[in-house]
């Protein structure tokens, strides 16, 4: 389910971004643009949440280590 | 994803909210500024050809928006299992309602680039949704044979 509300998202989100002013700019280019990237956003960004906390998350800590070093 | 009623913890403020609390500040921007003026001025006009297409998509499309944050609580899906299934189908049935009509609207509505877009939004949001139903299905019949 979190990898498919990013679509549902994506018609809101792509008007949001629309309305910065260097994008409104742009005009149709601007559009493409916008919701060429949010499409491909929506496409990864639900992984790299999930994955957020193997990725970005505490290292165990050196006593864990040595613990487990210990009982190997 | 099921959370058991004992481990479930006290309310509390999570990034989760902010990030919905946000979506919902975004929905409501969007909707005075791009959607309202097209239900109360001419330029309603400007969607006059789709505009049957527009009702189904629309419902739908605001269904799904609106039903997922829920879905995600996870108090709810501890307390109240049943609504949690029930509003589970009305969203897959939703995305597939406003999925596959997005594509029409982009074609008949235009601009020609933003087709393609459309397309891969909509299959896009038609697989993973699939993918999600086959998950919760499968995880279901599993939790049924293992007794």
């Amino acid at each position: 389910m979190i990898r498919s509300y990013p679509f549902a998202m994506l018609f809101v989100v792509a008007r949001v971004v629309f309305l910065i002013p260097a994008v409104n700019h742009l005009g149709e280019l601007g559009i493409v643009s916008d919701v060429g990237t949010c499409n491909i956003a929506a496409y990864f960004l639900p992984t790299l949440i999930i994955s957020w906390k193997s990725i970005f998350g505490h290292k165990p800590a050196k006593h864990a280590l040595a613990k487990s070093a210990a009982a190997s | 994803m099921s959370t058991a009623p004992g481990t479930l913890r006290h309310y509390s403020f999570q990034a989760k909210h902010l990030l919905f609390a946000t979506f919902g500040l975004m929905a409501l921007v969007v909707f005075v500024l791009y959607d309202l003026p097209f239900v109360t001025t001419a330029a309603g006009q400007h969607f006059a050809k789709v505009k049957w297409w527009l009702v189904p998509h629309g419902v739908a499309g605001l269904a799904a928006l609106v039903l997922v944050p829920l879905q995600f609580s996870n108090r709810l899906r501890a307390h109240h299992w049943q609504l949690h299934r029930i509003m589970g189908r009305i969203y897959v049935g939703s995305v597939f309602i406003a999925a596959p009509i997005a594509v029409p609207i982009a074609v008949m509505q235009g601009p020609p680039v933003l087709i393609m877009a459309s397309i891969v939004q909509s299959g896009g949001w038609l697989v993973t949704t699939a993918i999600a139903l086959y998950c919760v299905v499968t995880a279901r019949s599993r939790s049924i044979a293992s007794g």
